[in-house]
């Protein structure tokens, strides 16, 4: 399999949309980065990002278009590390990567790496990142046991890492039983603002106590996504719906489900679906009553046979043979204007928990904190996405408009609520804020 | 730092708060000598390159444009019975191409060739054009029997070159050269169409055609049947 790897592969099921969504101003990119509690020293980084990769044969590819398909071409250029752009999160492109579908970069302490959804999902890229800072930290000498929780450099590479995880689950089953119109979804309010005349990304990083925030969890009797998740929607509506006389409509949170916590799959590529969490803002914005709709729509969305069926119509639509024979260039407009009218339209904004970056004991004294980070566009300006490593929680605001009152009305409301916040930012909205 | 509307700890150099924007406070029991870290690298203005390429576009487009709206009145005051302002346009399009696809862009070297190839038939087809109209005795077909075979063949051999030059990108490259060998055999289906009246150069542009689409498949057998697969895969 690896060897049939280093030739050409195809892209998996559910990144073979993202090339053909990708504009001029909006690409799906996530950021992993690890603050190092000492200064990154780029020359090492250099030396352990091309030790890396070695392993991990299915992120040494170029993107490259077929008559039909796009697909993954083994990539000979040099990888190297970059400093960290302003702009962030900057445009994948074959130029500014040497043609890779992911970006390592560096600023003081932090390791910073972008990913091009194409290649991978965030728990896929964890495991890169994870290798990478693992052999960054042996490199400078210091004594670091991967605990079985990091794949180290001289592991072989299994071929579980390399499949496609939903061809793998799979079954055909009858039309009638297709959740065609679940993909559909309702129209969703769309949070307005002034955009960024200048491309990049305002981020906002919420630093908290894991302890803290998992005991106000507890005494409301939920999980962290589903209590972040109640939090962010009525930030939103408080913010911009409530104080107007236009009527809205639902708030609609897109939650990424990780697959593999649900069936068996050690793929470092894409495996995830997306669940629909919606809100009528003038019936369910009170905090207990969101966190049981982020409850019930949870439940529902990751319930095993649901996502059986879900997983079977996503690839029977890659198989229906009118896809597959469609040449590209038709595929790129047909996606673009259906994303245009039926996707972005159906959605408010994005929330994605990655959960723990689980770090071997001897790593975690050299690491500080991470943050993950989602990009947003134009039409979905505003994208929340929580990391924890090492104790300490990072909630990311990655918005494309000016405005900060989203953000505001969170943290007040979770200060509020007795957990002790950090807070740190790019100010891309302000020109002289230092 | 501290920001005492929102209730939080800003932590990276600044002196206004991320949420609100109102001055931050220091709180009594800050080490003055300590620097709050820097979260992100300074912002950048645009860079001078990004601006010279803004700028070379537009002013290609913006003298384009003034030398065919001279060229309009001048064509028209000395020699209304000839529309030679169309060639002065179509001129200008394929300076465009010359510009944006060949010398500014990153596109394969097909993609070039081809463009190219389009751009130089245009401008010959509106020269012969014109020259029927003007004389229809002179050779209306000299574009297809000469202009369009001889493009066919440049092109062909240019890739054929380039296939056999650069080693390293010869998988990438082996698809176009195919292509662009394989539109050598247009002359002699418009000869079979009876387009084209002297078959000289169509015959030429067959046999270069064929030559390199032999040397191809012979030569890079292994490559090629890999490329195809990569490419038209389903």
């Amino acid at each position: 399999m690896a060897k049939s790897l280093e030739t050409w592969s195809k892209l998996d099921n559910s990144a073979k949309i993202y090339p053909m969504l990708v504009n001029k101003k909006s690409q799906n990119i996530f950021r992993l980065s690890v603050s190092l509690k000492k200064e990154v020293d780029s020359a090492v980084l250099q030396e352990a990002l091309s030790l890396t990769i070695g392993r991990f044969p299915g992120y040494q590819v170029r993107l490259m278009k077929g008559v039909f398909w796009y697909y993954f071409d083994h990539n000979y250029s040099k990888l190297t590390v970059y400093p960290l752009d302003p702009t962030s999160i900057k445009k994948i492109t074959d130029k500014n990567c040497n043609g890779y579908c992911f970006r390592v970069s560096y600023f003081k302490n932090q390791i910073v790496c972008d990913f091009f959804h194409a290649i991978c999902d965030a728990t896929g890229a964890a495991e890169f990142v994870k290798s990478l800072v693992y052999t960054y930290l042996n490199l400078l000498g210091n004594e670091i046991f991967s605990d079985q929780k990091v794949l180290t450099v001289g592991s072989p590479v299994t071929p579980e890492e390399l499949e496609d995880s939903f061809l793998k689950n799979y079954k055909r089953v009858p039309l009638s039983k297709l959740k065609i119109k679940d993909l559909q979804g309702k129209k969703a309010y769309h949070i307005n603002g002034i955009l960024f005349d200048n491309p990049g990304n305002g981020i906002i990083h919420i630093y908290c106590d894991v302890k803290q925030l998992l005991d106000v969890c507890h005494a409301k009797g939920c999980t962290m996504t589903e209590y972040l998740g109640a939090l962010f929607m009525i930030s939103i509506y408080e913010s911009q719906i409530k104080d107007k006389l236009q009527d809205a409509n639902d708030i609609q949170l897109f939650v990424p489900i990780n697959l593999r916590k649900i069936f068996p799959s050690k793929t470092l590529r894409n495996f995830s679906l997306f669940s629909r969490i919606g809100a009528n803002p003038y019936e369910d914005m009170d905090m207990d009553k969101l966190i049981e709709i982020m409850h019930s729509n949870l439940k529902m969305d990751m319930d095993k046979d649901n996502l059986k069926d879900k997983i079977s119509t996503t690839v029977w639509a890659e198989k229906f043979f009118l896809v597959r024979f469609i040449p590209l260039f038709l595929k790129r407009i047909f996606f673009n204007f259906s994303n245009m009218f039926f996707g972005k339209s159906k959605k408010t904004a994005t929330l994605s928990n990655f959960g723990v970056l689980d770090l071997p004991d001897s790593m975690k004294e050299h690491v500080d904190s991470a943050s993950f980070s989602i990009t947003s566009n134009t039409t979905t300006p505003l994208s929340l996405s929580i990391i924890s490593c090492n104790d300490k929680v990072c909630i990311t605001f990655t918005r494309r408009i000016t405005d900060t009152d989203i953000e505001r009305i969170f943290a007040k409301r979770l200060s509020e609520d007795g957990v002790d916040l950090q807070i740190t930012s790019n100010f891309w909205e302000v020109d002289n804020a230092l | 730092m501290r920001c005492k509307y929102c209730n939080i700890e800003v932590t990276c150099e600044s002196k206004i708060c991320p949420l609100c924007h109102e001055k931050l406070v220091i709180p009594y029991n800050l080490d003055l000598t300590y620097e709050s870290p820097k979260a992100y690298p300074d912002k950048q203005k645009p860079t001078r390159k990004a601006k010279k390429k803004l700028s070379v576009t537009r002013l290609y487009i913006s003298i384009a444009l003034t030398v065919l709206l001279l060229s309009v009145p001048i064509n028209l005051l000395t020699t209304p019975h000839l529309f030679w302002f169309a060639i002065v346009a179509v001129l200008g399009i394929y300076g465009f191409i010359l510009v944006a696809n060949t010398i500014r862009s990153n596109n394969g070297i097909g993609i070039k060739i081809f463009w190219q190839g389009v751009g130089i038939l245009a401008v010959l087809l509106t020269i012969n054009y014109l020259l029927d109209k003007q004389a229809p005795e002179y050779s209306p077909t000299w574009v297809w029997d000469y202009g369009l075979p001889a493009i066919l063949i440049i092109a062909s051999i240019t890739t054929g070159i380039y296939t056999a030059i650069a080693l390293k990108y010869w998988s990438s490259v082996v698809i176009d050269t195919l292509i662009i060998s394989a539109l050598g055999y247009l002359p002699i289906i418009l000869y079979a169409c009876k387009v084209i009246v002297h078959p000289a150069l169509a015959i030429a542009s067959t046999c270069v055609s064929t030559i390199i689409i032999i040397f191809v498949c012979i030569l890079g057998r292994k490559t090629l049947i890999s490329e195809l697969k990569k490419k038209f895969h389903v």
